[in-house]
């Protein structure tokens, strides 16, 4: 197998680089991912449809259900299978509660230091691992395991899900509503440094977080409420390309515009028709909504709100949920090939799989973008627009006061846990 | 001790030739019975009275079949491997004084007529005959030649001591067990005295199961007296009541012969109720085992006799709880002969031999690649070099030593330039080997020491009672690496593992079989793993041994076209016409080597 | 009672209690394999071994004395105990996808803790007779990977993918690939899944699959 370097390498995760190079007024920033190739697109080439998601799961540990979910749903795609309402809501909620997860960690443990906590403080760190813990649990009871999940295959489940399963992730998810509050009061108290999105284009899920992706197929919203229908076109809508020096490849809208997707996307795009919402969260959202859209270190409040959304969703989805009998459609045997679309919400944004098949039903084609390519244009643009605001002002005479502030935008965006920490050079 | 040339013995009638013709396992094996036949035809034709005397053996079984002729004004006289057609003429010569073709006269006086005295003959010289004194010169069914020789003198001693006192003796004459451990004989025998119990046994190890060892049986079928002697002593020692001697079926002279000791000895008073008139009650049995190498383990052995027959765990040690739960010593056929010497002769005649460590002497059996075979009794403590050359002569012309087996599949091999190593109990330790039961196998460089080790490992492996896993599993294991490394197969990681795997199942088997089995292997890789190396690494056998990496060809200068060795192939792969030079299919040769055995003119060779 | 050491800590036993009595009641554990309390200690598996007073002994049956210090666990031990099981395993014949004991092997406990591979995913799996996925025609790889994983895919009704890395017993592929997996799989599935995460087997494994189909992979 040889390795090409063109649009077939998806590249996520490892290290990445930040290169600040100021020139007088001018200021360029490059984002850089410093992992070498993983080749997943090709090394799902010429394997049966069954195989692909459990290759794509391993793209990443800590959202290996949003990549195990968007394969299966491509997969069903181009297969023409649909699965019952009970199978999507189950994945869904597995999805879910990655995302919770993972905002938890991420905001936890690479954010709060930013502003001043240290890990060692006893007190937060132990409810965090306390929600991980029972998240652990809730993936493992409905996932079949922790990450790279093996329970639900492409048309359906493998196994019966029982109804005391479901009741035992009720119970688990509802021992730690009080620590997620707690979270959220020590969150939403930090305060963030001031910027203006430069760029404030917001694309995400129609419909998302709270429902499951509708059976008509996946719709985006960005932020001018246009809708698009992700099938074949979704090359047309989401350009990548090679930009600058730089091994990774950046993503545009439509090829011009330079996006964000995640939480803070999730929660812009979110209408306000999301029913059985509670006062709370529904007071919360309509109060930070304007910071949304403004400042994109505002997605740190983004992610600690959609936790508590998902959390408040969950327990209302999984109780009324009625596992009855999960059924499982296999693929017919007249199929003579294919493609398929598979699109979801990651914890970090937009994940898009597609795969072409061939009338053995093995892939031929497979394409993969991820959330971080797709906003890691934004992180630039967006730390242009913070170290100019910086140089204008006294703090921009301390190298290492710009570099920590650009560090912590960054990690405002979670690119992905192993690259927020990253290596800041400047060139002046 | 002749009894021609005894004097003052009392008033018999003494003949004028006695014919002394040792029967024990080896001389029949050579062929004894057949010389009695003919000597007795003999002796009839030539119109002789004389008494013709079975006697056991000596040892020096190149020699076999032998026999020696005594008479008035003539010396005894020794004749070695004689043909039963030669018997005639040797009796007739030697009535008329003639004494040419005779080995070696056994008297005191220099050499009579030009023949050698048995002392000056190296294999006898260098030998101290201390338990083996009697072997081949009396008659094993005859107690009144036994005591004759101060047979049971050592017994009556014993009676008149207490108990304590006869153990005291051994501890100080620093007897150890010749069996093979090297055990302090006392200890043992204290253990079991000051256990309290209503029935005790003592039992005589007769099982010798080591290959190539034979010096017990020797022992046994010679001088069997001289065993039960000691272990009545033993008995007595310790408060038995009852003793046993174990012997396995494969040796049923032996057996016989003890038989016959021991229904001798009750008729004279030595076994039975109130022993020479003490309360000392004792009686002996001799068991007939089925015959299995791990037997001449302790357990095992008393396994055997209870019906179980496997080895149990110790603790709990037979001197504590051993037959039938009962406490119970179990000896060797040679330490018990020693017991009974040392009584009959005292400690000093004893202890003034062997080193600071181990006193007295051994009887080594010495075998393989040597001009004279047989058991040799020396001191503790000799070189083995002087065991393998001066005693046995050396290997034969056009061979040269290459390592000596010392201790059976339990022993390992000393390499040819550490043949000045003593033989000790410590220092064989101390070099890889042990001394075992006094079995010397004399490997010469037409053998190969991978063979050697696969010999004694599948050996062990047949033998193995399959109780506990490292002996039953890891012992096939390392046969199994060895046939690799045989066949050219193996790797150096094999050889890495055979080491590994050796040691740990030396330190986790229950019993002394799985605990020394790896032995042979261990020390042979220690001495000679070039040797090793060569067939993992050139697939190649340097002693041309190993069947698989050996090939045979036909010379083709030399071949002279006689077909002999093709009429003689077993599968047919040689081939080739009248006159010319014959071929060897190497694809079907089964390296069987008849071959090279038949062709008149060498032109087999292996490659 | 008498006084004993057991990794250096003082413990009182009765006088006729065994090494092994000593150990547990100073709050250690010894791996055991045959010993039966009360029942059996005829110490034939030797995986019980510990030091006493520097001797190797198998602790379920030697007696303690006064003074004896006992050793549980260092790497020679170790080292022998887990000789021990190899030894154990390479004569077992390994069929766990038909074995009674499957799902509750005592042997896959004792190479977990002793850190032995060598038996398949098969032992931990709970699934038997028509539930179990290989008999139902999928492509299950559990024969043939490293058990420790607690099967927790098959136990969920997914496939096992091999993930835990291959058996290296030649053995036990052929036996699994003659007797178990010929009617029930379509071996070519079976091959595009080893070639997952197995794609660089040894040469012998290499060679048995390629002969059962005729997929290059």
């Amino acid at each position: 197998m040889s390795i090409k370097l063109t649009s077939e390498v998806v590249r996520v995760a490892g290290e990445s680089e930040i290169l600040v190079s100021i020139d007088g007024e001018r200021v360029k920033v490059e984002y850089d991912s410093l992992a070498s190739p993983r080749s997943f697109e090709s090394l799902v080439t010429g394997r049966k449809y069954w195989e692909v998601p459990y290759v794509v799961s391993r793209v990443c540990g800590v959202c290996s259900h949003a990549h195990f979910w968007a394969s299966n749903l491509a997969i069903e795609s181009a297969l023409g299978i649909k699965v019952d309402e009970a199978t999507s809501t189950l994945r869904d909620a597995c999805n879910k509660l990655q995302i919770l997860q993972n905002h938890v960690i991420h905001l936890g443990f690479l954010v709060l230091p930013d502003y001043g906590y240290s890990v060692g403080n006893d007190k937060y760190v132990s409810t965090l691992l306390k929600v991980n813990r029972v998240v652990n649990e809730a993936l493992r009871l409905l996932g079949g395991r922790l990450t790279n999940p093996n329970v639900y295959v492409p048309g359906g489940f493998t196994e019966d899900l029982k109804q005391p399963v479901i009741k035992r992730v009720v119970n688990l998810l509802g021992s730690v509503g009080n620590d997620l509050r707690e979270l959220a009061n020590i969150i939403l108290s930090i305060e963030l440094p001031e910027l203006e999105d430069p760029s404030p284009e917001y694309v995400s899920l129609r419909n998302s977080p709270s429902v499951t992706v509708p059976v008509e197929g996946p719709y985006i919203i960005d932020s001018s409420k246009n809708t698009y229908t992700v099938y074949e076109n979704y090359r047309e809508i989401f350009v990548e390309r090679y930009l600058d020096l730089s091994t990774s490849k950046k993503c545009l809208m439509n090829g011009e515009k330079v996006f964000h997707t995640g939480a803070r996307a999730r929660l812009i795009n979110y209408l306000k028709g999301g029913s059985g919402l509670s006062s709370e969260l529904r007071y919360l959202i309509a109060r930070y909504e304007p910071l949304f859209k403004k400042n994109p270190f505002s997605n740190i409040y983004a992610k600690i709100i959609e936790s508590l959304l998902i959390y408040e969703n969950l327990l209302q989805t999984l109780s009324s949920l009625d596992t009855g009998k999960l059924s499982r459609v296999r693929p017919g045997n007249s199929f003579s090939g294919g493609f398929g679309v598979g699109v979801v919400e990651a914890p970090r944004g937009l994940l898009i799989h597609y795969y072409e098949l061939n009338p053995e039903m093995r892939v031929i084609k497979a394409d993969i973008i991820t959330p971080t390519v797709m906003f890691s244009k934004h992180i630039e643009v967006s730390s242009e627009a913070l170290i100019k605001g910086l140089l204008a002002s006294e703090e921009g005479r301390d190298e290492s006061l710009v570099k920590r502030f650009v560090e912590a935008l960054v990690r405002a965006y979670d690119p992905c846990i192993p690259c927020a920490v990253h290596v800041i050079k400047m060139k002046r | 001790m002749s009894e021609a040339l005894e004097l003052g013995s009392g008033t018999r009638k003494i003949s004028e030739l006695i014919v002394r013709v040792p029967l024990a396992s080896c001389t029949l094996a050579a062929g004894a019975s057949k010389v009695l036949e003919s000597i007795e035809k003999a002796l009839g034709k030539l119109g002789l009275e004389a008494r013709v005397k079975k006697t056991g053996c000596m040892g020096l079984c190149y020699l076999d079949p032998w026999i020696e002729l005594e008479s008035r004004g003539l010396p005894p006289t020794i004749y070695a491997n004689v043909k039963p057609e030669q018997a005639e003429g040797i009796i007739r010569r030697y009535v008329e004084g003639d004494l040419s073709g005779a080995l070696a006269v056994r008297s005191e006086a220099s050499g009579f007529k030009g023949v050698p005295t048995l002392n000056s003959l190296p294999e006898w010289r260098l030998q101290v005959r201390y338990v083996s004194r009697n072997c081949g010169f009396i008659d094993p069914e005859s107690i009144e030649d036994y005591l004759r020789t101060g047979g049971y003198s050592g017994l009556k001693k014993a009676l008149k001591l207490g108990r304590e006192e006869v153990i005291e003796i051994v501890r100080k004459s620093g007897l150890r067990g010749r069996g093979g451990a090297g055990f302090p004989t006392w200890y043992k025998w204290r253990v079991a005295y000051e256990q309290r119990s209503d029935v005790k046994y003592v039992i005589c190890n007769g099982d010798e199961g080591d290959p190539g060892a034979f010096m017990n049986r020797l022992l046994a079928e010679s001088d069997p007296h001289r065993v039960l002697e000691g272990l009545i002593i033993a008995g007595y020692a310790i408060g038995a009541s009852r003793g046993y001697i174990f012997v396995r079926a494969e040796k049923p002279l032996m057996a016989d012969r003890l038989e016959v000791a021991v229904r001798q000895a009750r008729d004279y008073g030595f076994l039975g109720e109130k022993i020479l008139g003490t309360d000392f009650s004792f009686d002996v049995e001799v068991y007939r085992s089925a015959g299995a190498f791990v037997c001449g383990e302790e357990t095992a052995l008393i396994a055997a006799i209870e019906g179980r027959s496997r080895p149990r765990q110790r603790p709990p040690y037979p001197a504590t709880s051993g037959l039938w739960g009962k406490p119970t010593v179990i000896n060797n056929v040679e330490t018990l002969a020693h017991v009974a010497t040392i009584f009959q002769t005292g400690l000093d005649e004893f202890t003034k031999y062997g080193t600071e460590r181990s006193k007295g002497t051994k009887m080594f059996c010495v075998t393989g690649s040597v001009r004279k075979t047989g058991v040799y009794e020396v001191p503790i403590g000799t070189k083995i070099r002087t065991l393998v050359y001066e005693l046995a002569g050396g290997p034969p012309d056009g061979r040269s030593v290459k390592a000596v087996q010392v201790g059976g599949p339990s022993g390992g091999c000393i390499p040819a330039d550490l043949l000045d190593l003593e033989l000790d109990y410590e220092t064989l330790q101390s070099y890889g080997a042990i001394m075992g039961s006094g079995g010397l196998v004399v490997i010469d460089n037409t053998n190969c020491m991978v063979d050697v080790a696969k010999y004694f490992i599948t050996f062990t492996l047949a033998e193995s009672c399959g109780k506990c896993l490292p002996c039953r599993v890891g012992v096939k294991v390392l046969g199994d690496i060895l046939e690799k490394v045989a066949s050219g197969t193996a790797t150096l990681e094999d050889l890495e593992l055979l080491r590994e795997l050796g040691e740990s199942i030396m330190r986790s088997s229950l019993c002394a079989l799985g605990g020394t089995a790896p032995n042979p292997v261990l020390s042979t890789l220690r001495y000679f793993k070039n040797e090793y190396e060569e067939h993992v690494v050139m697939r190649r056998c340097p002693a041309k041994v190993c069947s698989r990496l050996v090939t045979y060809e036909i010379d083709p200068a030399r071949c002279r076209g006689c077909g002999q060795c093709a009429k003689n192939c077993p599968v047919s792969a040689i081939s080739g016409q009248p006159g010319k030079a014959f071929k060897i299919d190497t694809s079907r040769c089964t390296k069987c080597g008849q071959c090279l055995i038949i062709c008149p003119f060498g032109a087999v060779v292996k490659g | 009672m008498v006084k004993v050491y057991v990794n250096n800590n003082e413990v009182e036993v009765s006088q006729d209690a065994l090494v092994i009595d000593a150990v547990e009641k100073a709050g250690y554990e010894v791996p055991t394999l045959c010993y039966l309390k009360g029942l059996f200690n005829e110490a034939t598996c030797r995986i019980c071994v510990v030091k006493v007073n520097g001797k190797v002994v198998p602790s379920c049956r030697f007696p303690v004395f006064e003074g004896a210090r006992i050793i549980v666990d260092d790497s020679e031990l170790r080292r022998l105990r887990r000789v021990n099981l190899e030894l154990l395993l390479a004569t077992h014949e390994i069929k766990c996808w038909s074995c009674v004991r499957k799902g509750m092997c005592e042997l896959l406990s004792l190479s977990k803790r002793l850190g032995v591979e060598g038996i398949p995913v098969c032992s931990e799996c709970p699934l038997r007779g028509r539930s179990c996925l290989v008999l139902k025609g999928f492509p299950c790889l559990g024969p043939l990977t490293v058990a420790g994983c607690d099967a927790e895919c098959p136990r969920r009704g997914s496939p096992c993918i091999g993930c835990r890395g291959y058996i290296m017993s030649e053995d036990v592929w052929v036996r699994a690939l003659e007797e178990f997996y010929k009617d029930n799989v379509s071996l070519n599935e079976l091959k595009s899944l080893i070639s997952f995460f197995w794609s660089y087997l040894p040469q012998n494994l290499y060679r048995l699959v390629r002969e059962v189909s005729n997929v290059e992979y």
